[in-house]
Parts: structure tokens; C-alpha cells; sequence
């Protein structure tokens, strides 16, 4: 790092800001700030940045992104209501369970595409994510017909939503 | 072998009937939901039908509690019964014919749930 280099947020040099009196150390908001940041930037270098830059690129990215959140928030969603009515847990579970299969119903209107179409697609999104949930939670090992059903499944899925159309913007290309 | 011997037990014509009208049941939830919230973010509707179709979505969580199969495969068939019933809706409600592309693909991926759900095992 830089002598002179100027954290983001913060308006004054940290570098000078430590007192030269000081001859122990201690965990000063100086030392604190420098490891949040460091931490910071390594964390989004590694996995933030390539996710937007990605994001910027090409929608075919973003999309598939949106797709397995719209799973992961259907599966958790119901998990809750599941743990709440046959678990006997506590309402307030069942009540977060309802947001977040609410928030499952925004994430497709991030879609660039038809109501029907992006909704036909998510099907075969979710045949995929249910056999690896069962695969992780339930040790259900999913055998050579649920690979080849899976397989078959993604490629109805890249023809339903990804073909490119005539006179429709292609998720294809670069995003402007 | 005693969770095996249960499962095929429970394979009765009851037990399948049951199954498949629940997830009828919950896939017109699922998509009546997703379509009020559609309205209300997309099509710019009012905010009464995003409330309503957060309440369908919650009422879509709570069927799955009611259904006798717990098993990956049959999610897995839910899938193919999910993507007929959104041409389905779109047909119906949107007026959309469904274009070249999404009849083959959703041919093919129907193909993938019932090559899961009806492999000879």
C-alpha cells in the first residue's frame, strides 16, 4: 500500500492520524479500519467484482443468476412454512417463510423477457434444484436417469429462454 | 428397506391422485402469485396486487405441507407439471401464443421430468 494512499469513506490521511507517542500496540480504529478494509476489498476482488463485471457484460449471466436466487429463495421459503405447521416451530417462522417466498415472486419480474416464458424455464431450473436438494439434505444420490432427466431438462431450458428471436433484444450480446 | 417398503406402499392410486391434484393445485398458486406481483412491478397495477400476491405466494408455501410425497423425484415431476401449466397460463390469461421455441423447449424439458420420474429402476 501507498504512503499517501487515502482509504475510501474516510476524509483524512490514516496514515498520519496514528500519534508517533504511541510505542505499544494497540488495537487503535486506525488498525481496525486498515483490516476492515483489507478484508474488504479481498472479499469483493474475489467475489463481488467478477459477479458484477459479469453482471455488466452480458445478461445471459445475470439471468442464471436470477433463476438459481428465485430457487434458492422458493426452497427456503417453503422450508420455513414447512418447519413452522410440521415441525411445530414458532409462527414467526412460518411469517418469514411468506416474506421470502414474497421476495421469490419479485425476483422474475428482474427479467428482461414474457411472463409465460420466464416462468415455463424456472421449471426446468427447479427439476435441476430438487434433485440437488434432496441431494444434500434428504442423502438422496441422484443415479444415472436423473442425470440424463437434468441434462435433457437444462437443454429445454436454454431452447425456451435463451434461443435468440427475431426482433427481440438478444441476451446474447453486450449489454449497452 | 422399512423406508423403501413404505414409499412403494404409499404408491396407491389414493396416494398418486392426491399427489399430482396438490401439485396442480400448488403450481396455480405458484403462478397465480408470481402474476399478481407481475402485475403490481411490471405492468405497474397497484401495490393491492403485489399485497395479494404475496398472500397467494404464502398460501402456495403452506400446500406443500399437505403432500403425502417427500421425495426429490417427485419435486422433480412437479417441475414438468410447473412449465406445462406456465405456457399454460400464458395462453389463458396473457393471450400469448407461445412461440416455436418455447413449445420445443418445453417438449424437451417435460421429456427430462418424465425420463426422472419414469426411468425403469
Amino acid at each position: 500500500m501507498a504512503e499517501v494512499e487515502q482509504y475510501p469513506g474516510t476524509s483524512f490521511n490514516t496514515r498520519q492520524s496514528v500519534p508517533k507517542t504511541f510505542t505499544h500496540t494497540y488495537i487503535t480504529s486506525d488498525t481496525l479500519h486498515k483490516v476492515t478494509y483489507t478484508t474488504y476489498t479481498t472479499i469483493s476482488s474475489l467475489f463481488v467484482q467478477p459477479l458484477t463485471d459479469a453482471y455488466k457484460r452480458k445478461k445471459v449471466i445475470s439471468t442464471i443468476f436470477f433463476f438459481l436466487l428465485a430457487g434458492l429463495f422458493e426452497i427456503g421459503g417453503g422450508y420455513l412454512i414447512w418447519l413452522w405447521l410440521r415441525a411445530d416451530m414458532s409462527w414467526v417462522i412460518g411469517v418469514l417463510g411468506g416474506f421470502i417466498l414474497f421476495l421469490y415472486g419479485i425476483i422474475p419480474t428482474l427479467q428482461p423477457t414474457y411472463f409465460h416464458r420466464i416462468y415455463a424455464s424456472y421449471g426446468g431450473i427447479f427439476i435441476v434444484m430438487a434433485l440437488l436438494w434432496g441431494f444434500i439434505f434428504e442423502k438422496e444420490v441422484p443415479d444415472i436417469f436423473d442425470i440424463v432427466g437434468s441434462v435433457v431438462a437444462i437443454a429445454g431450458v436454454i431452447i425456451i429462454f435463451y434461443a435468440p428471436r427475431k426482433g427481440e433484444e438478444s441476451l446474447w450480446s453486450k449489454q449497452h | 428397506m422399512v423406508k423403501a417398503a413404505l414409499i412403494f406402499s404409499d404408491l396407491t392410486p389414493f396416494f398418486v391422485l392426491t399427489s399430482i391434484a396438490l401439485f396442480f393445485v400448488a403450481a396455480i398458486a405458484e403462478i397465480g402469485g408470481g402474476y399478481m406481483v407481475w402485475k403490481w412491478l411490471r405492468e405497474r397495477k397497484g401495490v393491492l396486487f403485489g399485497i395479494l400476491g404475496g398472500i397467494v405466494l404464502f398460501v402456495y408455501g403452506v400446500i406443500p405441507t399437505f403432500q403425502p410425497a417427500q421425495f426429490g423425484r417427485v419435486y422433480a415431476a412437479y417441475g414438468g407439471i410447473f412449465i406445462i401449466s406456465s405456457i399454460l397460463w400464458g395462453m389463458l390469461v396473457d393471450r400469448k401464443k407461445p412461440d416455436r421455441y418455447e413449445v420445443i423447449g418445453s417438449v424437451i424439458a417435460v421429456m427430462g421430468a418424465v425420463i426422472i420420474f419414469y426411468a425403469p429402476r
